[in-house]
């Protein structure tokens, strides 16, 4: 699993991640995703790249959107797979942190 | 003829679990989503056994952390049997958690039992012989491509 981070206009920051977000893959960002998570407050992490997820990737998805509520912020996850949001819908995760499909809208979410 | 492995109950595992289940679903044939669902079931149900099967006992000789695992196709139907030798544990008798209202309510266990649950088509568990014996069905694949 990667993650490189992408700065965007108006201090959003996008997370892109590469690579099953498994077990093995969540212990590989646990550290990095976290203190991107602690240090910005607009983040959309991109899953398009993302294979598959499981629920300890969801885990570390849900841990970081927290982080970032408790100082005011937003998180979107942006173009998972349709296998990857099934897991997302199915644990009920898209009700508490927003899945969208396109960039501006991703970038809406997570502004104002 | 089913499929074996038999693996430790090991983090480090999950990784063989992994490329074992890739080989046998590219010579059947299986469909990207049957794949995705036997993969996302056979994490939750063996990283569960590693995390909660096993009780650390000093006075006890070291416990038999095998985990064997089959996967065969009969009539379309793909099963996956996991079994196991550590402390007794039905997953169906586990309580899915609520989905979230809100962030705060947001929890972050027991989310393995419910995926399990909606990517398999059905679910069985017994005890026998000191064994953990989970066995899951997933929906007739049809041939890739």
């Amino acid at each position: 699993m990667e993650m490189k981070i992408e700065l965007l206009a108006d201090g959003i920051t996008k997370v892109n991640l590469e690579g099953r977000l498994d077990i093995l893959g969540a212990q590989q960002i646990d550290l990095h995703f976290n203190v991107v998570v602690a240090s910005h407050r607009r983040v959309i992490v991109d899953l398009e790249q993302v294979p598959f997820l499981a629920s300890m990737g969801i885990r570390t998805l849900v841990i970081g959107a927290k982080t970032i509520k408790l100082k005011g912020g937003r998180m979107a996850l942006l173009k998972p797979t349709p296998d990857v949001e099934k897991v997302l819908t199915g644990t009920g995760t898209d009700t508490v942190i927003p899945i969208l499909h396109d960039l501006e809208a991703a970038i809406s979410s997570v502004s104002g | 003829m089913p499929e074996t492995l038999v693996v430790q109950a090991e983090m480090a595992e999950l990784e063989r679990v992994r490329e074992w289940a890739d080989a046998i679903g590219e010579r059947l044939g299986l469909p990207q989503s049957t794949l995705f669902a036997i993969h996302l079931c056979l994490e939750e149900a063996v990283s569960n056994i590693v995390r909660h099967g096993f009780v650390p006992r000093h006075d006890e000789a070291p416990p038999n952390k095998d985990v064997r695992l089959a996967l065969a196709r009969e009539d379309g139907v793909i099963t996956a049997t996991i079994e196991d030798h550590g402390v007794a544990f039905d997953p169906l008798g586990v309580t899915a958690p609520a989905g979230p209202a809100t962030l705060d309510d947001a929890t972050v266990g027991g989310l393995g039992i419910s995926l399990m649950r909606q990517f398999a088509q059905h679910l069985a568990y017994e005890r026998r012989d000191g064994m953990n014996r989970l066995t899951l069905r997933f929906a007739p694949a049809e041939p890739a491509g």
